[in-house]
């Protein structure tokens, strides 16, 4: 039986959209709802009035300035309904017209001064987002509150201290992520002397619904990882914004590095083992129950993690067909560039590959993620290691992830570093990474960042778009086949999803260091960055480029673009 | 003449002895300075270990900074920067001699700098347990300094301690008047009323650890004197030894 060729074609198809089809929708429509785009962290919209067809038609539409210029805009605004919540790093929250940039209201907060002695955090004030839900805004502050705002008033509704600030030294810098009727917020200190957790409040009363610490206490399941007292200031800060799966009910976050960063004599009970489940759970993708917060899996991504390579990152869930079988998936990029595919019902392994060219920290991957020659900082004598694990081979700058290509698209760095590991006694709240160093660049190198589109399960890179200096913002795909980013001399720009060809470019005036998104309101689609650089690495990366890194602007301005209205 | 040179050479071997001892104790300062500064300054995302360029702080090797930049710079922080000033944090002999590493850097001899700093709080052993009890990170939300303040560490949802109890009975009798029962739909609950305005209400929910401050329209909001909620609920997460270490912290702290 010879079967007709247009049917085989539909076969083929129908196959080939199985392989990539999502059964989650982690697409955004009109509304950017979560800091992620949706739960599932895809940063991709289904809207395709802006395309390749015309994207070279993008004009702003408005401009926004918060007035805070020393710094760097490092938030993704979160659109709902035509309103849009910009925050700022000093806890400032505008509610602007989507569509004209008008101010409905706008809260402000005391700002932080650590000059004075008032406030005492490490890394500064800098916030990445509010979430939105429930007709609030949810917002962690500088000085480690959290706070619920009434979102068409701007009105305070209630707020709830996360921590003692001035002992832990922590604050959130991530968005919360809001699950049913709780908002989950993590919050730095994995290189202080600090115990990380992730704390979940009732939106509605801001009453605590639970707390889940990284580092287990004793008596506690994985607290037997740690040599003495070291899980007391263990580290695993959970500083950026975790996914949630409705289906499973299950919250995915990435975890921090252990602490000492670079020096774990106190804190690993035996150097020679350290293949798996050393210093739990840090540098670990953790799923939880969200209703209750108790740990339902975990996979250690950098068991005894020596080189600052957090799992802190966004934890992007999708589905595929393997080997002919459905499974839910989550992809999540170590700190270090290594990249975990993992089945999300279980936690079981997959699949890792390496996204960065320049790689010393490792000779390989071998069976179930395992890293194979590891290179680590011997105490006291400096060691160059590759990656940096200050920038890492991709910062906390989110990745994008289209259901329609089924592609990846990240911004890597190929950065090395110096690092001089020494032991440290821990003072609780203070700075404890065990060491410190510099970073510099890899020899003979015509570039040193480039916006990779990969194949999520086989890391397979189908193109590559390469940039001579660094790429430290977010990236944004759309139904338009379109890639967003943005560059630190200003200039924020579109690319082909399909070819990686660029098609646009708009110089904004100040580095980008944020994260664009995108939205409709009335039928027409905006899309928005935040601009200005600046935050602890902006900075040092710029101290590698001295000609170029002198023009890397700092500010505070979100810049909205949209189509002409005379659009054909 | 013979006198002269013998006075001359006991001058000169005298102030020979002093400028040893001098650079000596120069060497110390600077090698403590050294210290506090890899443990301090050189510590992760700051800056490099050599002072060098590549860290997140700013380079401080020859730089061109004069004394009294760097003193006030590592004493009080710079504004609008993450730079902290480490005047409270840092024991004042270590934040001179940090100081005077610095100044090294920057190819200034740094004696005798004398950097002002309120005087140290001398705990006696009993008190420094009941600091780190009252703060104690281990206990989550069941510890003092979820609700209380105390020479700038806490959370200051309690108005701030005037006088210290005597005994660690009297702590547990403390009364508590200011606590009413708000009444917001069906739900009642223990609260500090902060403002009951024409408006707006304001007062800490203490259903539970940690308080939540609530700003509620006052027309939905009914709150009368009196509650179930009692301090002792909270101190009896302490023995009696523990909350009497906390009573010496609270002793030399609070005049």
């Amino acid at each position: 039986m010879r079967i007709p060729y247009s049917i085989l074609v539909a076969v083929l198809l129908c196959l080939q959209a199985a392989q990539a089809a999502d059964a989650v929708d982690g697409a955004t429509h009109d509304n950017w709802q979560h800091y992620g785009g949706t739960q599932m962290a895809w940063r991709y919209s289904a809207l395709d009035q802006v395309n390749t067809a015309n994207v070279a038609r993008l004009k702003p539409e408005w401009i926004f300035q918060t007035g805070e210029y020393t710094d760097a805009l490092q938030t993704t605004p979160i659109v709902v309904d035509g309103v849009l919540y910009l925050s700022t790093n000093n806890s400032q929250v505008f509610a602007l017209d989507a569509a004209t940039g008008d101010l409905r209201w706008h809260y402000e907060y005391p700002p932080l001064d650590l000059a004075s002695g008032a406030n005492y955090v490490l890394f500064g004030a800098i916030n990445r987002g509010v979430a939105v839900a429930d007709g609030k805004v949810f917002l962690g502050t500088h000085d480690n509150y959290m706070v619920a705002l009434d979102a068409k008033s701007g009105q305070e509704l209630w707020k709830v201290n996360i921590d003692n600030a001035k002992q832990c030294g922590c604050a959130p810098r991530g968005a919360p992520l809001v699950v049913n009727d709780i908002v989950i917020i993590g919050g730095t200190g994995g290189d202080g002397a600090h115990r990380g957790y992730l704390t979940a409040f009732n939106i509605h009363t801001g009453r605590l619904a639970w707390r889940w610490y990284t580092v287990p206490a004793e008596g506690e399941k994985g607290n037997e990882t740690w040599k003495g007292d070291s899980w007391k200031y263990g580290g695993g800060a959970n500083w950026m914004t975790g996914s949630y799966d409705p289906e499973l009910n299950l919250v995915y976050w990435g975890t921090g590095n252990a602490a000492s960063d670079f020096y774990a004599g106190d804190r690993v009970i035996d150097p020679t083992q350290v293949e798996r489940d050393v210093n739990l759970y840090t540098a670990s993708i953790v799923a939880l129950d969200a209703t209750t917060g108790k740990l339902k899996w975990h996979y250690q991504e950098i068991p005894n993690d020596v080189w600052d390579f957090d799992s802190a990152y966004e934890v992007i869930l999708f589905d595929r067909v393997i080997d002919g079988k459905a499974r839910k998936l989550l992809v999540h990029m170590n700190k270090s560039g290594m990249t975990f595919v993992l089945d999300r019902v279980t936690g079981e392994y997959i699949n890792a590959y390496l996204a960065n060219e320049v790689v010393t920290f490792i000779t390989g991957i071998g069976e179930n993620g395992k890293l194979l020659g590891r290179h680590e900082p011997i105490p006291g004598q400096p060691t160059d290691i590759c990656p940096s694990g200050f920038l890492g081979g991709k910062s906390w700058n989110q990745m994008a992830y289209s259901p329609v290509s089924g592609l990846l698209y990240a911004p890597m760095i190929e950065v090395c570093m110096t690092v001089t590991a020494m032991r440290q006694e821990p003072q609780p709240g203070a700075f404890f990474a065990g060491g410190g160093g510099n970073i510099f660049l890899p020899k003979d190198r015509e570039y040193y960042a480039h916006l990779d589109a990969i194949d999520p399960v086989s890391g397979k890179v189908k193109w590559r778009y390469p940039y001579p200096t660094i790429l430290l913002a977010s990236v944004l795909a759309t139904a338009g086949d379109l890639v967003f980013s943005g560059k630190p001399d200003g200039d924020f720009f579109a690319l082909d999803a399909t070819t990686g060809k660029e098609l646009w470019r708009y110089q904004t005036g100040a580095g980008n260091r944020g994260s664009a998104i995108t939205y409709a309101v009335n039928g027409r689609q905006y899309i928005a960055t935040a601009t200005g650089w600046g935050s602890i690495i902006g900075p040092m990366a710029a101290s590698l480029f001295p000609e170029e890194g002198k023009n890397w602007r700092s500010g505070s301005t979100l810049i909205v673009f949209a189509l002409p209205e005379d659009r054909p | 003449m013979k006198n002269l040179f013998r006075g001359v050479a006991i001058a000169s071997c005298l102030l020979t002895s002093l400028l040893t001892s001098q650079a000596e104790a120069q060497d110390e300062i600077l090698a403590t300075g050294k210290r506090v500064y890899l443990n301090t300054c050189a510590t992760g995302y700051c800056h490099t270990p050599d002072g060098g360029a590549g860290g997140g702080g700013a380079r401080l090797t020859a730089r061109g900074f004069d004394l009294d930049y760097i003193t006030r710079t590592v004493s009080f922080g710079l504004h609008e920067t993450r730079m902290l000033g480490f005047a409270t944090t840092l024991p004042a002999e270590e934040l001179q001699a940090v100081i005077a590493y610095v100044a090294s850097l920057n190819g200034i001899a740094a004696n005798g700098i004398v950097v002002a700093t309120k005087p140290p709080v001398t705990l006696s052993p009993a008190a420094e347990r009941g600091k780190t009890l009252l703060h104690d990170p281990l206990r989550g939300f069941n510890r003092c300094a979820t609700c209380h303040e105390i020479a700038g560490s806490g959370v200051p949802v309690a108005d701030p301690i005037v006088t210290v109890p005597a005994s660690t009975r009297d702590l547990k009798r403390l009364k508590t008047a200011k606590v009413a029962t708000v009444r917001i739909g069906k739900e009642r609950m223990p609260g500090l009323v902060l403002n009951q305005g024409a408006v707006r209400s304001l007062f800490y929910d203490l259903t539970s650890t940690p308080p939540v401050r609530r700003n509620v329209e006052t027309a939905t909001v009914e709150i009368k004197p009196g509650s179930r909620w009692r301090h002792s609920d909270f101190t009896r997460v302490y023995n009696d030894t523990e909350l009497e270490e906390i009573l010496e912290y609270l002793r030399a702290q609070i005049p």
